[in-house]
């Protein structure tokens, strides 16, 4: 695994050889495309996997979350004229309609992939085929760019270990399931882009990938909050320890990321949305911070200069200042979060019951072991690496992904739903441990020894450490899994649709149901659990 | 999404006030849903638990049978009768 890609010894013949010849005598994978096709045979096999697993819930659409039915529906709408900034429910809370603030990219492949297939399946198949097929080319899209950010770094061979990890991780697997068409997925796909700004060798094209890729995050989600200062710390510290190398990536990936929040804030909110305070999504409060900061930086790295670590932490201080203060000045409502904001009643009775927003103390301890083990596995991992590489610049990468691991570890203890972004980083770590221990393994002299440690080692991949955390945890507390009422629910759809045996009419059921009645009934609804939090 | 939780959590009478404010005409709920688990487990006297639990219909609601509607139930909103001389 280590080897060098073209042993030194290999350099004299090269001359009297020709181009295909040469690629001959390199190992396999590094011959042209082909480790490019692992990863797409890698990809291909979940998919498969999937398809099969879920077979009989496209028929009738039966998403397993909310969310996802939402989804759909504003989709619907938007396919069928609703306008590009406008993304209320007009069937939610008549005659008023239900706010909403998700965003409009995030229709796009699934509205694109309808509008185009409709001709040819009509509309009921063009919509189960869309819904089926974009979350595996989500996952498409992340096995690529996961590929593309950490090849230079690993080489082909760690490089595809790592995607085979990714395709055996269910915290992100899930995400990417047919059906699961929320935002989710692409969440972690924008996360992939920053860790591949980071890896990627040219500092300037590095910046603008990983700060672009940041505001696309942020705009899908307000989660990104969190990881817009934990990120940006990485890529901070990385200028501090080599300024003259890393000044242009920190400054690129902070004004991508000002100019591209502005850009997506404008085209795909407007005008008039684009000036609300949300506190729970990107706007203004969050915006302008990211803006001011960027002239502060420039201008002290300017007047500074960075001969000191104190001249070059000033501006970083300065900088950091100026985006708090104009926050707090401009929104202090939304320092304290965007759920604090809700009506006491929803915080405790559906906010608080929404376990994957809950931190990990609040979860069942299969759930908690989990989060926890593959997790703690992958930060080994990275130490490891840390300690043991020996090559610097190697070991400044290795430290930043670290860096980032620590940050979104730390957010996915926090709050459940954030283990995905958490455990991409933690398969790098995974990855290291296998590929430290396998070279090992294989030059053991009996054939029983290499067999049996080497599918030991699949203990040490996210699915392995995973299962032998839910073994563990079902061995000493004999819990049975709360799944009785999904498993009740399994036709819900049936009794929703029951409905449209009545005149259409205003009806009142349990928030989380109520994407489903939009999606299937003719029916109006008073209210969904997705709230739009705005001031002014 | 507050009046919903009312509803559901508050007691019938109180429940009758919201929904009336908001001209519902049906409540829609299906026992096994989690949500409706929730509502049962933090308000025994709520409206959700009150009807999952087949006690009395109060009158200000009839049920609804709808075929193919499994386990759910659905509730018409019975008008109030008309006030004489209005």
């Amino acid at each position: 695994m280590n080897q060098l890609p073209f042993p030194h010894a290999f350099a004299p013949d090269a001359k009297f050889l020709s181009a295909t010849a040469l690629d001959m005598r390199r190992p396999w994978i590094e011959r042209g495309h082909n480790a490019l096709w692992l990863v797409a045979a890698l990809w291909l096999e979940c998919t498969i996997v999937w398809l099969v697993w879920h077979w009989g819930s496209f028929a009738h659409l039966e998403f397993r979350d909310p969310d996802d039915a939402l989804r759909l529906m504003q989709v619907r709408n938007f396919v069928a004229g609703q306008g590009w900034f406008d993304v209320s429910q007009p069937r939610v809370n008549p005659p008023f309609g239900g706010p909403m603030h998700w965003s409009r990219l995030v229709d796009l492949p699934i509205a694109g992939l309808i509008v185009a297939l409709r001709p040819l399946l009509g509309d009921r198949l063009a919509e189960i085929v869309a819904c089926v097929a974009v979350p595996p080319l989500t996952l498409l899209a992340m096995c690529l760019a996961l590929y593309a950010s950490v090849k230079r770094l690993f080489g082909p061979h760690r490089t595809v270990l790592t995607v085979a990890l990714l395709v055996t991780s269910f915290p992100i697997l899930t995400q990417m399931a047919p059906l699961r068409i929320d935002h989710h997925a692409w969440q972690i796909v924008a996360s992939v882009g920053v860790l591949g700004g980071m890896l990627t060798l040219d500092p300037r094209r590095g910046g603008w990938i990983a700060g672009a890729s940041m505001a696309l995050w942020l705009h899908i989600s307000g989660e990104a909050l969190p990881y817009i200062a934990l990120y940006g710390a990485v890529f901070a510290l990385r200028y501090v320890a080599r300024p003259a190398e890393e000044w242009p990536r920190f400054i690129r990936f902070m004004g991508a990321l000002a100019l591209a929040s502005a850009a997506l804030l404008l085209g795909v909110k407007g005008w008039t949305v684009a000036q609300e305070i949300h506190c729970d999504s990107m706007s203004p409060p969050y915006l302008l911070p990211l803006v001011a900061m960027v002239p502060v930086l420039i201008a002290g790295h300017r007047l500074l200069g960075t001969a000191t670590l104190l001249r070059r932490i000033i501006p970083l201080g300065a900088a950091a200042a100026t985006g708090a203060l104009t926050l707090v000045s401009y929104a202090p409502q939304c320092l304290h979060g965007p759920f604090q904001a809700l009506d006491p009643l929803v915080y405790n009775v559906w906010y608080l019951a929404i376990m994957e927003g809950q931190p990990i103390w609040k979860q069942d301890l299969s759930t908690g072991a989990i989060i926890l083990i593959p997790g703690l596995l992958g930060l080994g991992g990275m130490i490891g690496a840390v300690l043991t590489e020996k090559d610097a610049d190697k070991r400044f990468a290795w430290l930043s992904i670290l860096g980032m691991a620590l940050g979104a570890f730390g957010v996915s203890i926090m709050v459940l739903r954030a283990v995905g972004v958490a455990h991409l980083l933690m398969l790098i770590g995974n990855m290291w441990i296998i590929a430290r221990l396998y070279p090992r393994i294989a030059a053991l002299p009996t054939m029983a020894a290499r067999v049996s440690l080497t599918v030991s080692l699949s203990l040490l991949t996210p699915f392995g450490g995973a299962a032998i955390a839910s073994a563990i945890v079902a061995h000493f507390t004999d819990t049975p899994e709360d799944i009785s009422h999904d498993r009740a629910s399994t036709h819900l759809y049936q009794q929703v649709e029951a409905l449209n045996a009545l005149p259409p009419s205003l009806i009142l059921v349990p928030l989380d149901l109520g994407p489903e009645i939009l999606l299937r009934t003719h029916h109006r609804i008073v209210a969904t659990g997705h709230l739009a939090i705005s001031w002014g | 999404m507050t009046e919903v939780i009312r509803v559901f959590a508050q007691p019938p009478e109180q429940a009758r006030k919201i929904v009336a404010a908001y001209k519902v005409r049906y409540i829609f709920i299906p026992p096994n849903f989690n949500e409706v688990g929730h509502y049962r487990k933090i308000a025994p006297q709520g409206l959700a638990n009150w009807l999952v639990s087949d006690k009395p219909l109060p009158t200000w609601l009839e049920r609804v049978h709808l075929k193919g509607e499994g386990a759910s139930r659905t509730y018409r909103i019975v008008p109030p009768p008309a006030q004489p001389g209005v």
